[in-house]
């Protein structure tokens, strides 16, 4: 696994891995993240690191170090990562404990685009709701707005791309496909991701790692968590 | 810490907000940092009262501003020049004023500059969230922070700091001259290369360093849209990646866009490289419709400046 250390202006660090899949980057991606954040030795000196598919932008303090201390000591987190003296790599996905589970509710009356899935991928509707809650995925990245998190990946045969126009309002929850990600929109907001149902546990907060699963569940149980979170 | 109402807003202004240096550490999240559009004039306006630089104060822009001064207190007008009136006389841009319960202070329309700041001693304590009081009208944080200042709200500051007040001595703390910049000179950015300067040509590379640009009306917070010679076939989008401050972002219609404090966190489009903070502040304080040209700058040098500028303010 490649990778280099380019400087972006005199303030960030911006950390490349190539020639491998976004699938095989993730744990080192994670890995590297949890590293460089809980760094002892860097508890003064980075001020945000952004993890995404294949980088992770590393600013720091100007004030507390010298750019090139930090790339030496950036270098040294991986090697021992990539290349631990005695042991296996050390780059692993988080334990199944952080795996979580999210309901989701594919009534029709939340799943705006979930009939046109349909037609697109030739399979009956039960069939995309079951193969969409039973892949585990994984979060690769998150922006777009606080707690959007980007999961893959989605299973070839219910893959659908973005809306040409974004939709002008999507509702909070919405759980939507791009391509071969999917994602829960944390807030009401224009959005050109395909809607296929809707989760009443909108704020759950992901981080870059964290492995996902969806559960089905009844507009019953939707509507009751709604006004247990109401009341 | 117990607080007292300190402002009252009676016309919010066109588009007014509160800012302190920023949320920090969140942008995993996807939690932009927001922070002041104009970090120099907002640092003087804390120095000149003595305040901690992280202290919360109003950033307006445009301006057009009135509020009712609720308790004895000090303010500090620090950046573009709106013609502040206090109780109908002048009062001073980038010094402090004493103000009395009761004193009404009027903001003019902005006539050089774009946004200034009205701070107050010991800091607006409105509700942190994510460790910060700073608006960022897109995120949606919190009440408190996802819209701009409204009519008839109320802004608290520390019982402490009026304390503060009846001790010190009651003369005036002005901005060296030399210290205030002009807002209305051409703006030359410096431009660091870095993400994908290196996957432009030659001649794209050459189009960005000499074509004169004028900011257009897509200019805000978020960044700041340019308009110019259309640079053509740029590198398509790329995978995401973090963005830093001072991102020069190149879509595909060739026009560059100059992100700033409250921009997304990561994204696809391709970057030629960052100004420095430095210049974001210089950039903020320009209108629609000013020149800007890039030059290419030295990061050491850049680095050096922007340290320098830490010291002084104590950052």
């Amino acid at each position: 696994m490649r990778y280099h250390l380019d400087m972006i202006g005199y303030d960030a660090i911006l950390i490349r891995f190539t020639d491998a899949d976004n699938a095989q980057l993730l744990p080192v991606i994670y890995t590297l993240n949890r590293q460089l954040t809980n760094a002892a030795d860097l508890d003064a000196v980075i001020i945000d690191v952004i993890p995404s598919y294949q980088t992770l932008l590393v600013s720091f303090n100007i004030l507390t170090i010298e750019p090139h201390q930090l790339v030496t000591k950036i270098h040294a987190h991986i090697k021992q990562i990539l290349m631990p003296q005695s042991q296996a790599p050390r780059y692993t996905l988080p334990v199944s404990a952080e795996l979580l589970t999210l309901p989701v509710c594919y009534h029709k009356s939340l799943a705006p685009d979930l009939e046109s899935l349909s037609l697109h991928a030739s399979l009956p509707i039960d069939e995309i709701i079951n193969i969409h809650s039973s892949t585990i995925y994984s979060c690769y990245a998150i922006g777009f707005m606080p707690n959007f998190a980007y999961l893959g990946d989605v299973d070839k045969r219910i893959q659908i791309p973005r809306h040409a126009k974004p939709q002008t309002q999507v509702a909070a929850g919405s759980v939507g496909i791009a391509d071969n990600q999917t994602a829960i929109y944390p807030k009401a907001s224009p959005g050109g991701w395909q809607i296929i149902g809707q989760s009443p546990a909108a704020l759950h907060s992901l981080s870059v790692g964290c492995q996902v699963k969806f559960s089905q569940i009844s507009l019953d149980e939707f509507n009751h968590y709604h006004q247990e979170a109401d009341a | 810490m117990t607080t007292i109402p300190a402002l009252e807003i009676i016309k919010p202004g066109i588009h007014s907000l509160i800012q302190d240096l920023g949320r920090f550490g969140y942008q995993h999240l996807g939690i932009t940092p927001g922070g002041p559009a104009d970090l120099h004039s907002y640092l003087w306006a804390n120095k000149i009262l003595s305040n901690n630089s992280n202290m919360a104060s109003i950033e307006i822009h445009y301006g057009l501003m009135t509020l009712r001064v609720l308790t004895d207190t000090r303010i500090a007008i620090c950046g573009a020049e709106f013609g502040v009136n206090i109780n109908n006389r002048p009062a001073l841009n980038w010094q402090t004023h004493n103000v009395k319960a009761g004193d009404i202070i009027q903001y003019g329309g902005a006539k050089t500059g774009k946004c200034g700041y009205l701070a107050i001693l010991g800091g607006l304590q409105t509700e942190q969230i994510y460790h910060s009081r700073s608006t960022v009208i897109r995120d949606e944080l919190s009440e408190s922070t996802r819209s701009p200042l409204c009519k008839t709200q109320i802004l608290p500051i520390t019982r402490q700091s009026v304390k503060q007040l009846t001790a010190e001595s009651p003369t005036c703390t002005r901005v060296p001259r030399h210290y205030i910049p002009n807002y209305s000179t051409t703006l030359i950015l410096g431009l660091l290369p870095c993400y994908q300067w290196q996957q432009l040509t030659l001649q794209q590379q050459q189009q960005l360093l000499t074509t004169k640009y004028q900011i257009s009306a897509q200019a805000d917070r978020m960044g700041y849209r340019l308009t110019g010679e259309m640079i053509a076939n740029l590198p398509t989008t790329l995978t995401s990646e973090g963005i830093a401050l001072g991102s020069v972002q190149l879509p595909a219609d060739g026009q560059p866009i100059i992100l700033l404090q409250d921009r997304q966190t990561i994204g696809g489009y391709p970057k030629a490289g960052v100004i420095s903070v430095l210049d974001c502040s210089k950039l903020s304080q320009r209108q629609q419709g000013s020149d800007i040209t890039f030059k290419l700058d030295n990061p050491a040098v850049s680095r050096y400046k922007t340290q320098a500028f830490m010291h002084f303010f104590n950052l």
